[in-house]
């Protein structure tokens, strides 16, 4: 790869005098952020109907009036329900910070280890579901604003309008019944593995690369209708060097940004299509967790989202120093 | 020779579904070291004329022969590229904002041809000073400048290869007063010490007679005038030049400072003199047909029936 020509004038000690600075401000960001999320959802929680001592002693509605109050109050005890609202919430953060997100309602076991299970296979699928996501999304977008209009620009927005039209659900049930039911190519339950992957993979790629190609396409195209583009062209540099070494460098934040956000949306968990696939991830819990209003498991996993989606967008703060100098003269940069 | 010759160029655009005339059978030429003016209104065309030279537009019709060869066909296009550069109006737009102003400088040349890294070095730190910019804004980003030492930057990198033609695309224009003088006695001692020529593109009259030999007036995609530069600012020929020239402001406002009215006096002919709406003095013979361009351009000339 070319080295970048860039020259500023921040020495190596200064640029890393920078990142510290940039990330410490941004790891301040990341907790009061936090903090404020999970004040939120526990608030949520606890206006929410129904008492999960309740819940959790008669297993559903079947044992209701068999389960005695004391019973009920001993088991609210045990939980610290009984508790001010406000001691209950800094209690849990204590232990959240020590790494205890408390037991599960539904199945006694940790939450943390609960999730520690199921974060693996969400893992693998958001990583894969990427991957693919920038192999079709980056090339396909600048190619169709390179040419745009043309063919196979037109072919692109087709597709794409149908990638973005058709739910999850649907493109996961028709992908099963032709690949996994009638061909018989994959398994129609995906118990890990890479032929349990391509399924999965396909519809979360298909749908997310439906939206990317679009926005790398407007990024690249308003790059090339930039002056400087023009002047390029005037003074006769070769087009795929006004592409590699202007438009595409130019473009990277934004692309950078997207794939940032999608890669936080797959952690999150896909949780339609985990569940039609039955892939043991976070999003498949998350349904679960709500269908057995498991307050501490729903708890735990928006602590994880929250966590994630953070992590991704300190990550990609931090990218744009690599990526763009502009970002490290920051307000410095006005004048000489 | 003539270093540029452009002949009967036309280039015409959809705009909302209807086709209109950009550039309708524009010529003229330049000489080497001569300074060409192409002045009118917004919209009249003169940048599309530029851009056309420039080619970063394909033209519908006519020829452009630069340095003898027809820019028109792709073989010939190659090989003139460091002998023609331009500067456009806005000079931070015009610079990628990731470089430097040294690597933005040394863009001019490096990627025409293969020259050594010092010797491109060398070069772009001389056409830097000849410009006057300080050596300490070599690692600058040229957004960091200001618009006029941008703009510097652009002649800058425009003069690296030594080209014989420079399009100045109202390169000054964005530019105020006081800067708009530096940067033209640049370009006038780039013009007498190298000998380059231009095709200063602008709107403003006063601008033009002082940099410019010779000036071509553009009016909806035509020419009106062409001719020496002190003669049409001193006695217009056509109507619209002389309205143009009347809307010259002096430097100090009197009571004798009366524009002419631009104002529609009647419907416009579609296959008539284009001015003919507006035309104070139009006869029955403007709506009829297009008038040609009568007397010597070198001189002075213009498109219309009653000079």
């Amino acid at each position: 790869m070319r080295k970048n020509n860039v020259s500023y004038p921040l020495s190596g000690a200064g640029k890393a005098w920078f990142l510290g600075k940039q990330a410490a401000l941004r790891l301040c960001h990341i907790g009061i952020v936090l903090l404020g999320i999970t004040f939120l959802s526990f608030s949520l929680l606890h206006m929410a109907p129904g008492d999960p001592a309740e819940k959790y002693l008669t297993g559903g509605d079947g044992n209701v009036g068999l389960i005695s109050e004391e019973a009920i109050q001993a088991q609210r005890e045990k939980w610290g329900l009984d508790k001010p609202f406000l001691v209950q919430y800094v209690t849990w953060l204590g232990n959240a910070l020590r790494g205890d997100l408390g037991e599960s309602f539904a199945t006694g076991n940790p939450v943390v280890t609960e999730l520690w299970d199921k974060i693996g296979p969400t893992v693998i699928l958001a990583l894969a579901s990427l991957f693919v996501t920038l192999l079709v999304s980056i090339p396909l977008g600048v190619l169709c604003a390179v040419y745009k209009d043309r063919l196979l620009d037109n072919i692109c927005r087709v597709v794409s309008f149908v990638g973005i039209s058709v739910p999850s659900f649907l493109s996961s049930l028709l992908l099963l019944y032709f690949f996994a039911m009638k061909l018989q190519w994959f398994p129609v339950i995906s118990r890990g593995g890479i032929q349990g992957l391509v399924l999965p993979v396909a519809v979360l790629a298909f749908q997310c690369s439906a939206k990317f190609t679009r926005q790398v396409r407007a990024v690249v195209l308003e790059q090339l209708h930039q002056e400087y583009v023009r002047g390029a062209v005037a003074r006769g540099v070769k087009k795929s060097r006004i592409l590699f070494d202007h438009v595409l460098r130019n473009a990277w934040l934004p692309i950078v940004t997207w794939a940032g956000i999608y890669f936080g949306v797959f952690l999150g968990g896909a949780a339609v299509v985990e569940t039609v696939f039955s892939w043991q991830g976070i999003g498949q819990l998350a349904v679960e967790s709500v269908a057995s209003k498991d307050y501490q498991m729903i708890q735990g996993i928006v602590l994880w989202m929250a966590v994630l989606y953070l992590a991704v967008n300190f990550l990609v703060d931090i990218s744009y120093t690599f990526l763009d100098p502009r970002v490290r003269l920051g307000k410095r940069g006005d004048r000489l | 020779m003539m270093l540029l010759e452009v002949e009967g160029l036309e280039k015409s655009f959809i705009k909302d579904r209807v086709r209109f005339s950009a550039v309708d059978g524009v010529s003229f030429t330049i000489a080497e070291g001569e300074c060409f003016g192409l002045i009118g209104e917004s919209g009249c065309g003169k940048s599309t004329v530029a851009r056309l030279i420039a080619r970063l537009l394909k033209e519908d019709k006519g020829s452009i022969r630069f340095l003898g060869k027809d820019l028109t066909k792709k073989a010939g296009e190659k090989q003139v590229r460091r002998a023609m550069q331009m500067i456009f109006q806005n000079p931070t737009d015009s610079f990628d904002p990731r470089y430097s102003l040294l690597d933005s400088v040394k863009q001019g040349l490096r990627f025409l041809e293969k020259v050594p890294k010092e010797e491109l070095d060398r070069l772009a730190k001389e056409a830097i000073a000849f410009v006057g910019l300080k050596e300490s804004y070599y690692r600058q980003p040229v957004h960091q400048l200001s618009g006029g030492e941008c703009q510097r930057a652009a002649i800058a990198r425009a003069i690296l290869g030594n080209p014989q033609l420079i399009i100045c695309d109202e390169a000054t224009s964005a530019l105020d007063v006081s800067v708009q003088a530096q940067v033209v006695s640049l370009l006038k001692r780039l013009q007498r010490e190298q000998g380059t020529a231009y095709l200063f593109i602008t709107h403003d009259l006063i601008l033009a007679q002082g940099i410019c030999s010779r000036i071509a007036v553009m009016y909806q995609g035509r020419l009106v005038e062409c001719g020496d530069a002190q003669r049409i600012i001193h006695s217009p020929l056509h109507p619209y030049t002389q309205m143009l020239v009347s809307c010259i402001l002096p430097p100090r406002v009197t009571t004798g400072f009366s524009p002419m009215a631009y104002e529609r006096l009647r419907e416009p002919a579609p296959d008539g003199c284009g001015f003919y709406a507006f035309c104070p003095r139009a006869c029955a013979d403007c709506r009829a047909a297009v008038p040609s361009m009568q007397g010597d351009a070198q001189q002075q000339a213009a498109c219309c029936r009653i000079v």
